[in-house]
């Protein structure tokens, strides 16, 4: 077994739960069902984990239950990707960077109010990248309404995403030739903090139903996992520091 | 209040929340239904989803699409094409469910109850008959009987009934069961049980009459 990964028996071994707490858990979306990973053993079928994100959200779980119900908990683990935050609301969201934010604004005129939860936890592990590997605030903004108008406003916050960008890593060194801090998403967009000559279409994500990301080839490089969970976990404390239910 | 109300032989389009859903006769459907109280007496196809608080099913009840209620009884024939999720499920009739998960808080069967993927639920009480892929939980008590009436259900539904591959729970008690693997806390294998393999991390009983294969664990015969 690889150190990535952690048997269900080692998990409640170490954790010292029980098997109905995790699969009530389970059943509450508090551990999304994406991290059970089925495979074939001695004994008929065991299940792995995610070994570093199961063992956090366990211990994360078993510090709040005693001070939240399994609803509360819930919200802050798995936000409903459907609902609502307004965007005065996200200004004091530490995470999420400000100029994607106020980019993504201006280009929808103002007249957006609110985002969903889902958009807002893939705006925020889009955040990190920015600035690396030639994806600047445009690039980000047009991916980011590329994936808004592909997912509604149902974004999944419980998958693994990958972003990644057509041609190698060093293909895209326009980033230092041109000594422009991530410069290479610019196609005249009102973001953009310089001018670039990378497609638009550059950069893209890819969302996969387990935690394993995907395998790509050799033509494709890939910038970075977007660690959706754990911003959604940031956003749901969040949320309810400020009280305001997603 | 808002009551949808089907009667006669007909085809209905309907969408939306209702107080009352009354479906009789022979009819079906079409578009995503939610009610606080729903009862389904003759033969119905609802083609979307069903939400809301209860259903009662005392017909021929086909949903092709996910159910989220918090209750169901069947009484009569249910079968469900996409997920079932339901705080307390009480099946005396049949109910198949062909989606790949079920997840409830309760289930209590002394029907039969068809599942092709994972069943999750805090607590499964079966005096009748279950087929899962997989049971998961906090309590699994599978006690199934052959009278007259259950076996015939048998041979009727499927001659696999009473059998798994995989229950895994913090207390699983099993009578005239057949899995392929049991893991669990406190395990009672019970009489005419045939087990393949038991995971065990408390404390074992196995009947006399009962056949395991490997046992594994750390565990207490008792």
């Amino acid at each position: 077994m690889d150190s990535e990964r952690i048997s269900k028996k080692e998990l409640l071994e170490q954790t010292g739960i029980s098997y109905g707490q995790l699969y009530r858990w389970k059943r509450e979306r508090l551990i999304p069902e994406e991290w059970f990973v089925k495979q074939s053993a001695f004994t008929g079928q065991e299940t792995y984990f995610p070994r570093e994100q199961v063992l956090a959200r366990v211990q994360a779980i078993l510090n709040l239950k005693d001070t939240h119900s399994l609803e509360e908990m819930a919200q802050i683990f798995s936000p409903k990707p459907g609902s609502a935050i307004a965007v005065e609301d996200l200004i004091g969201f530490e995470p999420l960077n400000k100029k994607l934010l106020f980019a993504l604004l201006e280009e929808g005129g103002d007249t957006r109010t609110h985002y969903s939860s889902g958009e807002v936890v893939f705006l925020v592990a889009l955040s990190p990248y920015i600035g690396k590997e030639g994806f600047d605030v445009g690039a980000a903004v047009r991916l980011a309404n590329s994936v808004f108008t592909a997912a509604g406003r149902n974004v999944p916050s419980s998958s693994s995403c990958t972003l990644f960008k057509l041609g190698s890593v060093a293909d895209g060194a326009g980033v230092s030739e041109n000594g422009c801090e991530g410069a290479s998403g610019g196609k005249g967009g009102s973001a953009n903090d310089c001018g670039g000559d990378s497609a638009p279409s550059d950069f893209h994500v890819v969302f996969c139903p387990g935690p394993t990301p995907p395998l790509f080839d050799g033509e494709i490089a890939v910038i970075g996992a977007l660690e959706l969970g754990k911003n959604a976990e940031l956003l749901g404390s969040y949320l309810q520091t400020i009280g305001q239910r997603a | 209040m808002r009551t949808l109300r089907v009667e006669g032989v007909q085809t209905r389009e309907a969408d939306g929340t209702y107080d009352q859903v009354k479906i009789g006769g022979v009819c079906t459907v079409n578009g995503d239904v939610v009610g606080e109280r729903i009862d389904i007496d003759g033969v119905s196809t609802l083609n979307g989803n069903l939400g809301g608080g209860r259903l009662d099913c005392d017909g021929v009840a086909t949903i092709n699409g996910n159910v989220q209620l918090d209750a169901v009884e069947c009484d009569g024939v249910t079968t469900v094409g996409g997920n079932l999720r339901v705080k307390h499920a009480t099946i005396h009739g049949v109910l198949t469910v062909k989606g790949a998960q079920v997840e409830a808080e309760k289930i209590v069967c002394d029907g039969v109850l068809t599942v092709e993927g994972e069943l999750n639920a805090e607590i499964i009480e079966a005096d009748g008959y279950i087929m899962a892929h997989e049971i998961v939980g906090e309590r699994v008590v599978i006690r199934s009987h052959t009278n007259r009436f259950k076996r015939f259900l048998i041979r009727w539904f499927d001659s696999k009934m009473g059998s798994f591959n995989f229950i895994e729970a913090t207390e699983v008690d099993l009578r005239k069961v057949s899995a392929k693997t049991v893991h669990g806390h406190t395990i009672t294998i019970g009489p005419k049980c045939e087990i393949d393999t038991v995971d065990c991390s408390g404390t074992l009983h196995i009947d006399p009459s009962a056949t395991v294969g490997t046992i594994t664990g750390n565990y207490t015969l008792v």
